[in-house]
């Protein structure tokens, strides 16, 4: 894309509201959109601005952000278009939180999602006058869903008349207004009722409730004309297969975003691949808003920043050294490598956490600025004739670099007495750089690893690979009848400095080093 | 944008802090004023949850890697120990007058981002409490100030590790009486999640956990809920009255499954909830703002004025830095519109 503009193109992925809505802001944000529709959702209306696909299943994505290529098939037929973000937002799917109340199409059974239409639509059916609602009972129900089954209440209350009783386990209401909703409901006459045990018994005509109230420890019964039955949320089918062909990373449950904070609010681990609302995880109406324009934000942030970037090479690569085994390929948590005959590395897709290069076995591949005639000359001072040999090396990451900077010079007892070397990622250290400091030095030198806590890498798989590494070097070690504690590893969060220095003093004593 | 008047950010909490760097990506220029010494706000304080080198998902560290970010992007000033004396607007635009030390500044500013973040619940208001009467009961802050310094629970009187400890949820939330008549969101998480790792760290302390509703956080809930299931001694119940028990114990009095009984515990910890900053006020009369039913400051959205964060409602880390990054939206479209 050297010279070219950027192609600002977002594709938009998804089945209802939350895409129709993405795309319009889009569209005013001077950005084109293509919508990518499978199945529609009913009464979803879809707006007039973006350029709409219907049907079309998506092959794959390849490329780096503001110049991907977006691979369809569209009736038999396969389609390329130049895209420059993609944005999967699809809804996710409600299922009721019980089937243990015999047949679905019971007559007085409902689920919420067809007494929340019903009652939009005709309003609650001829001649009831008591409605229990019943939500999940094992403590795992959710924000989202007390949140609309306590509007229900209010509306079945206020609206209609109806006297209500709510069974569950925890009364969730950490959202914005859900505690005053809550108190509307039961200042309206709502029976709420909490306990995680309960007998259902249907007739014509009626529904039949018992339960053990953990509050008022009391066993009740209680009937009504209908049972409303609460839904918990799951990733939409379609996400498995998107993943896929996108190359992302799966979270919880199998939504599209793994559980790690430094992803929040829409990011994945492919640099402008972002996912919406209910393809990022179940949401509560709040959040599901926010979501959506933070995607508005992160486009157009990221839209400025290629500018700013320009193609700047990441990676240094060999071909005489590469024996074109795909593993670089494999193991970019980024989906920042082609593999054609050789590897192409796209640099605005490169996050830089090193993990292709300390993986590489031929050494073909290096990341600049972190070459490794760099580390030599770091791990070695002395033999550069500056300072005397360290009896403790330190690998730290960058993202808890600074705690050393900070901490890490010369009177400091603790952290003061490490040669440390600062390393992209944690994922970015070859066992040979272990090895060969091992072996040069004999004797009494330490070793250690610091990488971020797991699930709290910027690149995901760095602290894995970090620890699998130290692993294996013990087990090295080991083999060779060598104390196998030299080497350690020290996983820590950018705030620990207290932490990482009663580590390293831990670590001393452990080798009987003096401070 | 033609007029490159700066953006003020009041606060450098991680609202204030998120809010700055969503700006300079989209290359406008902020001014973040801070009354403290240093940037980083209430979460700069807290400890990093994580147990057997796992992410608990807090996001404490967060605040962490937004000062570090902060502090090496041209676009933003920091402004340390700074007051806002006055504010107000001025044509189409802002006029802010500061306290700086002994010095006052001002300035002209194209839009304000009201990031002042809460103020913890304080316990005093409660009397019978009795924090800071009896010893050995700490708030929810202090023991995660506690964890950050010293790595593990002890007792404040003597020093020693804590045998039993206990958290009393909902203090200063779902209160209507206090005027607090919502969730502050974060307390079952702050709690729960240092729990988890006092448990892990310290498997002999026995934990009580006194709470009306446990509440979801995070997408990991369900696994951290299953895990402490059994590890937790719950009481559905919130003690009303505390008293100085023998050996320097937090007694408390409370009807368990029918029974009337006395507990006493080493270390009890108030899970205090999050109110409405002192600073609302002078903001609320400057600007002409609106509260909202649950006390908070609500954002107008329009002319120029955004709230972000907590400033707004209790909000725990990561949604704070959604509602900002959502809020910085808004920002530049009002920007690009009055151009």
């Amino acid at each position: 894309m050297k010279g070219l503009p950027p192609q600002k193109c977002v594709v938009v992925l998804g089945d209802g509201e939350t895409a129709c809505q993405l795309s319009e802001r889009l569209v005013k944000e001077g950005f084109p959109v293509l919508l990518l529709f499978t199945e529609t959702r009913a009464n979803v209306k879809i707006p007039e601005g973006p350029e709409c696909l219907r049907g079309a299943r998506v092959v794959s994505m390849t490329g780096q952000v503001g110049d991907f290529t977006l691979a369809l098939d569209l009736e038999d037929e396969r389609i390329e278009r130049s895209i420059g973000f993609a944005v999967i937002a699809y809804e996710s799917v409600r299922e009721p939180v019980y089937d243990i109340l015999g047949e679905p199409g019971h007559e007085r059974v409902w689920t919420l999602s067809r007494a929340e239409a019903a009652i939009e639509e005709t309003g609650p059916p001829p001649g009831v006058k008591r409605v229990i609602l019943l939500d999940r009972l094992d403590g795992l129900n959710t924000t989202a869903g007390s949140e609309r089954l306590l509007s229900l209440i209010a509306h079945l209350q206020e609206e209609y008349e109806i006297a209500c009783c709510l069974i569950t386990c925890q009364v969730k209401v950490a959202s914005m207004g859900l505690e005053m909703l809550y108190g509307r409901v039961r200042d309206g006459g709502c029976f709420v009722a909490r306990t995680d045990l309960l007998a259902v018994g249907l007739e014509p005509g009626a529904v039949k409730v018992r339960f053990d109230d953990v509050v008022l420890d009391e066993d009740l019964n209680t009937s009504a004309d209908l049972l409303v039955v609460g839904e918990s949320e799951r990733p939409a089918p379609v996400l498995q297969q998107l993943g896929t062909a996108f190359g992302l990373e799966t979270g919880p449950g199998g939504y599209l975003q793994s559980d790690n904070l430094l992803r929040s609010t829409c990011l994945t681990n492919r640099r402008g691949v972002l996912v919406a609302n209910g393809s990022a995880c179940g949401m509560n109406a709040w959040e599901s808003s926010q979501s959506i324009s933070a995607v508005v934000e992160e486009i157009s942030g990221l839209s400025k920043w290629i500018v700013d970037q320009g193609p700047v090479e990441q990676i240094l690569y060999d071909r005489d050294l590469c024996a074109t085994c795909l593993t670089c390929f494999r193991v970019c948590p980024h989906g920042a490598i082609h593999f054609t005959d050789k590897p192409h590395f796209f640099p605005l897709a490169c996050q830089r956490c090193g993990i292709c290069t300390s993986l590489c076995p031929g050494e073909a591949i290096e990341l600049s600025g972190a070459e490794k005639f760099l580390y030599q000359s770091r791990i070695f001072p002395e033999e550069n004739g500056k300072g005397e040999s360290p009896r403790i090396t330190g690998f730290v990451c960058q993202r808890s670099a600074d705690l050393v900077r900070r901490n890490g010079h010369e009177n400091d007892s603790v952290l003061g007495g490490v040669n440390w070397v600062e390393v992209p990622c944690a994922g970015t250290l070859r066992t040979q750089y272990l090895l060969e400091l091992l072996g040069r030095r004999q004797g009494a030198d330490g070793v250690v690893v610091v990488s971020c806590h797991r699930d709290n890498c910027r690149s995901g798989d760095g602290t894995v690979r970090a620890v699998d590494m130290v692993h294996r070097v013990k087990g090295l070690l080991k083999t060779l009848e060598m104390d196998e504690r030299v080497v350690t590893h020290i996983p820590l969060a950018p705030n620990e400095g207290n932490r990482l220095r009663r580590e390293i003093a831990l670590f001393r004593e452990e080798l009987n080093l003096k401070s | 944008m033609k007029n490159r008047e700066r953006i003020l950010i009041v606060g450098g909490g991680i609202a204030g802090l998120t809010a700055a760097l969503e700006l300079a990506r989209q290359g406008l220029p902020s001014l973040l004023v801070e009354q403290r010494e240093q940037v980083g706000g209430w979460a700069g304080t807290y400890t990093c949850k994580a147990v057997d080198g796992r992410c608990q998902k807090c996001g404490v560290c967060l605040v962490t890697d937004a000062v570090k970010e902060v502090q090496e992007t041209r676009e933003i000033e920091i402004s340390l120990q700074t007051s806002v004396l006055d504010l107000r607007r001025d044509g189409g635009a802002f006029l802010g007058r500061f306290k700086k030390g002994e010095g006052e500044t001002s300035g002209r500013f194209s839009a304000v981002m009201l990031c002042h973040g809460f103020e913890p619940f304080d316990p005093r208001q409660k009397s019978n409490l009795g924090y800071g009467r009896i010893s050995n009961l700490v708030t929810g802050q202090e023991l995660e100030e506690m964890l950050k310094e010293k790595g593990g629970p002890v007792r404040p009187s003597d020093g020693k590790s804590p045998r039993d400890l206990a958290f009393v949820q909902c203090v200063g939330s779902r209160n209507p009486s206090l005027g607090r008549g919502y969730c502050s969101q974060v307390c079952c998480g702050y709690a729960l999640r240092m729990a988890k790792q006092i448990k892990a760290n310290h498997p002999a302390t026995r934990i009580t956990f006194f709470y009306m509703d446990i509440q979801t956080f995070g997408r990991d809930f369900p696994r951290l809920f299953f895990e402490l299931r059994d590890d937790i001694y719950w009481i559905r119940e919130i003690p009303g009255d505390f008293y100085q028990a023998e050996g320097e114990r937090v007694g408390v009095t409370v009807e368990d499954e029918g029974e009337i009984e006395d507990l006493a515990f080493d270390l009890m910890v108030l899970s205090v909830g999050m109110g409405p900053s002192d600073n609302e006020r002078a903001f609320e009369e400057w600007l002409d703002l609106r509260r909202g039913q649950e006390g908070f400051l609500v954002s107008p959205g329009e002319g120029g004025i955004f709230l972000a964060g907590s400033a707004s409602g209790p909000m725990t880390i990561p949604h704070t830095i959604a509602h900002t990054k959502a809020t910085v939206s808004q920002v530049t479209d009002y920007l690009e519109e009055r151009v």
